[in-house]
C-alpha cells in the first residue's frame, strides 16, 4: 500500500465506517466489474468453442466465417441457432454461451409453434391467436406462405412469397377459402407453423429473460450495454471535465485580480448559452456520437466545478504556507499544483459522484429526448422512451426505471459518504 | 334597439364579407396587365362572340354522385398534426410541409375534377366543358357562383393571375415557373366565365390535364411584391374550398382550426353537395403520434390513422375497441404508391458507385422489416413509379436481399477483402461505410434491422434520426448520403423529371458541378440518355409511345439502383368513433384517407351521449373491425 498521510488514512477509515455508502461503494464496484467483463456476460458469441477436436475462443477472436466450419457462407454464423443445431443433431461439437446469449445490438424475432386447439382454432403456447399471422419459415428466416389469423380462425390475406416476391394470394373468411390467385396452390395449412410473436416480446419466451425492446433487442443485454456505455462515458468525462474545471478554478482563485475579473465574466457569458439548444443544434450538423456528446457536456459541466474550485482556491491561496512558498521561490504552476490543489481536494471530492450522477441522468435524458446516441445504440434513456410509449409493455420501463434509480441511490450513497468522510471540518477536529 | 343594430350590422359584415365584392370589384394588378401585353403569343383577350361555334359541351351528367345525401353539415371534427406549419405561404420557401395537404391541396379546386371511381373528368370550378377538335385547346364555362374563401368570386381573370404569380420571380418557387411555363400554351379570356386554356403539344387525357388549372386570388395578392416572400409568410391564401384558416385560428404550435365558409359554393353543385361536412376542422398539436393514440382512445380526437401495426393490433386490448366504441377500419383503395425507400445520393462517394449501390440493393431486407415491424400487413413495392396502370411495367422487381449477390456486387466495386468488424475494405483500406438518415418517426425502430441485414452483406449503416424539418432540410440541402423518404404519388402516370432530371440534379458553378439544393431530384441522378427519354415523355403525342417510354424510364431508373424499394401500403387503416359517420362504401377508390373527399358527417347530438357510456364502461356493442375490399388492385 502506498504511504498515505495520517489525515488521508482517517478520512478512508470514517469512510469506511459509513456503511451505507461502503456498501453501495462495493455494489457499484461490482456492478463496474460485471460491465467490464462485457461480451463474457452478454454477447451472441461463444465462450468457448469444439469443433472437429479443435478448441476456439470466438469471445476473443476475430470473426469467423461458417466455412471455416465446414459450412456454406460466408457469413459468421447464428451461434444460438447452431447450438440447438448441434444438440439436436447430437453431434460432438459443441459451445458455450454467454450467460446472457444476446448482444445488445442483435435483433432477435421470437416465433412460436403455432398449431390448431380441439375447436380448430389456431393458438401458441401464448394462448389463442387473436390477430396475427402463421406461416412456413424457411432455413434463413425468412416466410415461405403465410395466413392471418383473426380471433384463432384463418380470416383474411394468405401469401405465398419466394425470393422476396408474391407468387400468390388467397382470401379466407371465417376460416374458409373464399378466392385465390392461383387455384393450383393448396392452402391448407400443413407441416411446422410459427406464429411471430411481435416486439416488445414479453419476458421469458425463446431465453429473453427480460422479453425485448421494440426494435426486438434483448432488454438484459441493452441494460448492460447501457451500463457499459454510461460507463465509458463516466471514463471519459471525469478526468477531461475535472482538468479543465479544477485547473481553471484554480488559476482564478489563485491569481484573482485581472485574470479572475475576465474569466469570470467570460463564464458568465458562456453559461449563458441555453445547453439544450446547443446540443440540439451541434447534434443536427455534427454526426451523433458518444465523443460528441462528451465533448458537449464538458463544455457544458465544467462551469459549477470551477466556481467551487474558485472559491476553495481563494482562500486557501491566502493562507501562510503559499506565501512562504512564494518567498522560496516556487513558481506558479508549481504552487497551484503542490499546494493549491492538495488543499482543496475536498471539494472535488465532494462533486465527484454527483458529476457521474448527473453524467448518467444527462446521457439518459438526451437520448430519452432523441438527440443523444444513434438510435441502434443501446442505452438507458431510449428504453425509457421506449417504455413510456408502450406503457403496456412494462417489461421495458421497469427494469430500466429500476436500474436507473438503483444506480443514481448508489452514487448518491457514495457521495453523502465521501462528504462525510473528507469534511474539513471534521478532518481539522 | 340595440339588438336590432347588432343583427343588422352583422349581415352587413357578413354581406360584405362574403357577398359583397363583385367581379368588378376586384384588384386589377396593373404589373400583371403588363405583363399579358408583353406576353401576347401566351394571353389572348377575346369576345364571346369569337367562341368557335361547332363545340361539344360537356356536363358530366352521366356520371354518378358518390357522396352520401344522408350527409349533415355541422359539428367540429378533431384530429392531430404533428406540428404547426413553418410557414402558411402556399408558394415559396418551406411551404412544402406535411400541412399544405389539408391547407391547400385537398381544400382547392381544378376547372374540372376526376370522378374518384371511374377517373373520367366531372365539373369542378368550370360547369361545362369543350375540347377542339385538334385536341390543343379546352374551353370552360366558370360557375358563376364560385367563391374563393375570402368572398372574392372565382373569374377568368384568376385564371390569368395563376401564370403572371407563378412565373414571376418574386414568387420564389423555380418548379411552379417551370410548370406554368412548359405546361401550358396558352389562355383566352371571353368574359368574366369563359376561357380557354391552350396545351402547348399534344398528349393524352388533354382534357384532364388543361382542366387542372387553378384560379389564383387577385384580391388577395394585391400587395404582392418582392417582399412576397415574407410579408405572405404567415398569411392563408384564399382556396376554393370548403375551409378557410382564419388568422385567429392559427395559434402555432398549439393548434389550427380550419372552418367552413358560410354558403360554400359546393354545397349547390352535383358532386360537390354533402361532402367537407364538418363545420370546423380543429388540428391540435400533438408531437408524438403515441399521445395521439391515446388521446384518440380516450374519444378526444375523433378519427386517426392507425395503420401503424402497434396501434392497429394495440386497439384490440382497449376499452373504445372492445366496448364497440372504435371501429376499426381497413379501407383498399387503387391509387399509385408513393415510392417509400430508400434514396441513395449518387454525388457522393462510395454512392457514386453503381456496384456499390447495387451491393445495397441485395443488403436491405425490406423484406425482414415488413414480416416482422409490419406484420406483414404492407406488401414489398417493386419500383419506383408503382401503380400506375399499363404505366407501370410489372416485370420490374425489386432485388431480393442477399448476402452473396451483395457481397459479389461490392467486390466489383473494389471492396473484396473482410475486416475484422465484419466490414469490407477496399485495397485503400477504407470500409464500407454508409450513413443513414431517418426522421424521427416510428420507422426509426425498424432501423436496427437494416444495420444488421447490411452488416451481414459487409457494409456498416450508421444511422441517425432527426427530426422531421430537421431531416427535410438536411436532404433538401443535399447533405446526406442514404435517407429513408417518400415522395407524394398522384396522377395518370409516373412523373420522373422532378426526381430524376439532371435539371434538378446538378449546376455549374465556376465549370465544376455542384448538387442543385431545394430541387426534389434527391439521388443526383443525372443521366443524359435518361434526361432525353424524361425529356421525349415530356414532349410526347401519343399515349401508347408513352407507356414504351415510361417503362424504359421506369428500366433505367431502376438499372441505376439509387432507389431502393422499400414497402407499399395497400390502403389505410383507420380508428373512429361512433359520431364520425361514413356512406355505405365508406370510401372512393381513390382516396388515400378520408380528408381527401370529405365523405364523411359528424353526428355531433351523439358525441355527449356516447363519450358518456364509454366513460361509464357500457358496452355499445361487439368490437367492430370493418374491411372495404372493394377496389383491393393487386
Amino acid at each position: 500500500m502506498p504511504q498515505l498521510d495520517a489525515i488521508t488514512r482517517r478520512r478512508l477509515a470514517r469512510f469506511r465506517s459509513m456503511r451505507r455508502g461502503w456498501w453501495s461503494f462495493v455494489c457499484l464496484s461490482v456492478l463496474c466489474v460485471l460491465a467490464l467483463l462485457g461480451p463474457l456476460l452478454v454477447g451472441n458469441r461463444p465462450l468457448v468453442l469444439s469443433h472437429d477436436g479443435a478448441w476456439r475462443f470466438p469471445v476473443f477472436s476475430a470473426r469467423i466465417a461458417a466455412s471455416e466450419l465446414g459450412l456454406p457462407g460466408d457469413v459468421e454464423p447464428n451461434w444460438r441457432i447452431l447450438q440447438a443445431e448441434w444438440r439436436a443433431q447430437g453431434s460432438p461439437s459443441w459451445m458455450l454461451m454467454p450467460p446472457v446469449p444476446f448482444s445488445a445490438t442483435e435483433v432477435c424475432e421470437v416465433n412460436l409453434p403455432a398449431r390448431t386447439d380441439a375447436d380448430g382454432r389456431w393458438v401458441s403456447p401464448q394462448g389463442r391467436i387473436a390477430e396475427g399471422r402463421i406461416f412456413h419459415l424457411n432455413p434463413d428466416g425468412s416466410r415461405e406462405t403465410s395466413w392471418t389469423v383473426i380471433d384463432g380462425r384463418l380470416s383474411g390475406d394468405a401469401r405465398r412469397m419466394r425470393d422476396g416476391s408474391q407468387l400468390a394470394r388467397a382470401k379466407f373468411e371465417e376460416g374458409r377459402l373464399v378466392d385465390s390467385t392461383d387455384k393450383s396452390v393448396d392452402w391448407t395449412p400443413r407441416g411446422t407453423l410459427y406464429t411471430y410473436v411481435p416486439a416488445p416480446a414479453p419476458p421469458g419466451l425463446d431465453g429473453h429473460l427480460l422479453g425485448t425492446d421494440e426494435s426486438g433487442h434483448d432488454i438484459l443485454a441493452r441494460l448492460l450495454g447501457g451500463f457499459r456505455t454510461l460507463l465509458l462515458a463516466a471514463c471519459v468525462y471525469i478526468p477531461v471535465m475535472y482538468t479543465v474545471g479544477l485547473l481553471l478554478g484554480a488559476a482564478m482563485g489563485y491569481f484573482g485580480g485581472w485574470f479572475d475579473l475576465v474569466a469570470q465574466r467570460a463564464i458568465e457569458v458562456w453559461s449563458n448559452i441555453p445547453f439544450l439548444y446547443a446540443v440540439i443544434l451541434l447534434s443536427t450538423l455534427l454526426e451523433p456520437s458518444l465523443a460528441l456528446l462528451m465533448v458537449i457536456l464538458v463544455a457544458f459541466s465544467w462551469i459549477g466545478l470551477a466556481h467551487q474550485m474558485r472559491a476553495a482556491a481563494y482562500s486557501a491561496a491566502s493562507k501562510d504556507y503559499v506565501a512562504a512558498s512564494r518567498t522560496l521561490g516556487a513558481g506558479h504552476l508549481r504552487i497551484i499544483i503542490r499546494h493549491i490543489l492538495p488543499n482543496t481536494v475536498t471539494v472535488a471530492v465532494t462533486m465527484l459522484p454527483f458529476s457521474i450522477a448527473g453524467l448518467i441522468a444527462s446521457l439518459s435524458a438526451l437520448d430519452y429526448l432523441g438527440f443523444g446516441l444513434p438510435p441502434t445504440e443501446p442505452s438507458w434513456g431510449d428504453l425509457l422512451r421506449q417504455g413510456k410509449e408502450n406503457w403496456t409493455a412494462w417489461w421495458i420501463a421497469m427494469p430500466t426505471v429500476t436500474c436507473m434509480v438503483g444506480t443514481l441511490v448508489l452514487v448518491n450513497f457514495v457521495g453523502e459518504a465521501v462528504r462525510e468522510a473528507f469534511d474539513a471540518r471534521k478532518t481539522d477536529a | 334597439m340595440n339588438r336590432i343594430l347588432t343583427i343588422l350590422l352583422l349581415l352587413v359584415v357578413r354581406h360584405a364579407d362574403a357577398w359583397g365584392m363583385r367581379a368588378e370589384d376586384v384588384h386589377q394588378d396593373p404589373r400583371a396587365a403588363a405583363y399579358y401585353r408583353e406576353h401576347p403569343e401566351f394571353f389572348h383577350f377575346a369576345k364571346p362572340s369569337d367562341l368557335p361555334r361547332d363545340l361539344e359541351w360537356q356536363d358530366g351528367a352521366g356520371e354518378q354522385e358518390f357522396a352520401d345525401p344522408a350527409a349533415t353539415v355541422g359539428g367540429t371534427l378533431r384530429m392531430m398534426e404533428r406540428s404547426t406549419p413553418p410557414v402558411l405561404r402556399r408558394v415559396g420557401p418551406n411551404s412544402n410541409n406535411s400541412f399544405r395537404g389539408y391547407a391547400y391541396d385537398a381544400n382547392d379546386f381544378n376547372l374540372l375534377g376526376a370522378h374518384p371511381n371511374t377517373l373520367r373528368p366531372i365539373p369542378g370550378l368550370a360547369t361545362h366543358w369543350a375540347m377542339s377538335k385538334d385536341g390543343m385547346t379546352a374551353y370552360f364555362r366558370l360557375d358563376p357562383n364560385a367563391r374563393f374563401t375570402d368572398g372574392q368570386p372565382v373569374t377568368a381573370d384568376d385564371y390569368l393571375y395563376t401564370f403572371y404569380f407563378h412565373r414571376s420571380p418574386w414568387a420564389d418557387a423555380d418548379w411552379y415557373a417551370d410548370f406554368y411555363t412548359r405546361e401550358w400554351g396558352g389562355i383566352t379570356r371571353y368574359d368574366d366565365h369563359t376561357i380557354a386554356v391552350h396545351a402547348p403539344r399534344k398528349r393524352p387525357d388533354q382534357i384532364g390535364w388543361l382542366g387542372t388549372l387553378q384560379p389564383t386570388p387577385r384580391q388577395f395578392f394585391k400587395d404582392f411584391g418582392p417582399d412576397y416572400v415574407t410579408a405572405y409568410a404567415q398569411r392563408f391564401q384564399p382556396t376554393t374550398g370548403a375551409y378557410e384558416i382564419r388568422p385567429e385560428n392559427f395559434r402555432r404550435d398549439q393548434e389550427v382550426v380550419m372552418t367552413r365558409v358560410a354558403d360554400w359554393w359546393g354545397d349547390h353543385r352535383r358532386f360537390y353537395r354533402h361532402r367537407y361536412n364538418p363545420a370546423a376542422i380543429s388540428f391540435r398539436v400533438v408531437r408524438e403520434a403515441d399521445k395521439a393514440y391515446q388521446i384518440l382512445l380516450q374519444g378526444e380526437l375523433d378519427l386517426m390513422l392507425i395503420g401503424t401495426p402497434r396501434y392497429w393490433y394495440g386497439a384490440n386490448d382497449t376499452p373504445a375497441h372492445r366496448l364497440g366504441y372504435l371501429t376499426k377500419v381497413q379501407f383498399f383503395n387503387d391509387i399509385p404508391r408513393p415510392p417509400y425507400g430508400l434514396y441513395l445520393n449518387t454525388l457522393v462517394a462510395p454512392l457514386d458507385n453503381r456496384d456499390v449501390r447495387i451491393g445495397l440493393q441485395h443488403a436491405i431486407d425490406f423484406q425482414r422489416v415488413i414480416d416482422t415491424f409490419y406484420r406483414g400487413d404492407y406488401e414489398r413495392l417493386n419500383q419506383f413509379g408503382e401503380g400506375y396502370g399499363d404505366y407501370t411495367d410489372r416485370s420490374i422487381r425489386a432485388r431480393p436481399y442477399s448476402p452473396r449477390l451483395a457481397r459479389e456486387a461490392f467486390a466489383r466495386a473494389g471492396y473484396d477483402r473482410l475486416g475484422e468488424d465484419g466490414v469490407l475494405r477496399d485495397a485503400a483500406g477504407r470500409r464500407l461505410s454508409v450513413m443513414l438518415t431517418m426522421d424521427d418517426s416510428d420507422r426509426r425502430k425498424f432501423l436496427a434491422t437494416l444495420v444488421e441485414s447490411a452488416l451481414r452483406c459487409g457494409v456498416e449503416l450508421r444511422t441517425e434520426s432527426l427530426e422531421h424539418t430537421t431531416m427535410y432540410r438536411k436532404v433538401m440541402e443535399k447533405r446526406h448520403q442514404m435517407c429513408f423518404w417518400a415522395w407524394g404519388a398522384t396522377g395518370k402516370f409516373p412523373e420522373f423529371w422532378q426526381s430524376h432530371h439532371s435539371d434538378n440534379a446538378v449546376e455549374r458553378a465556376g465549370g465544376a458541378l455542384i448538387p442543385k439544393r431545394q430541387t426534389n431530384n434527391i439521388t443526383g441522378t443525372h443521366d443524359p440518355e435518361l434526361d432525353r427519354l424524361i425529356d421525349a415523355f415530356r414532349a410526347s403525342t401519343e399515349e401508347r409511345e408513352m407507356i414504351d417510354l415510361a417503362h424504359r424510364m421506369g428500366r433505367m431508373v431502376h438499372e441505376e439502383a439509387s432507389f431502393i424499394p422499400a414497402f407499399r401500403i395497400p390502403g389505410y387503416r383507420l380508428g373512429h368513433w361512433p359520431w364520425v359517420r361514413f356512406p355505405a362504401d365508406f370510401d372512393v377508390r381513390s382516396s388515400d384517407e378520408p380528408f381527401t373527399y370529405g365523405l364523411f358527417w359528424i353526428d355531433e347530438s351523439s358525441r355527449e351521449r356516447e363519450l358518456a357510456d364509454f366513460r361509464a364502461g357500457k358496452a355499445r356493442s361487439e368490437p367492430r373491425t370493418r374491411v372495404f375490399d372493394r377496389w383491393r388492385a393487386e
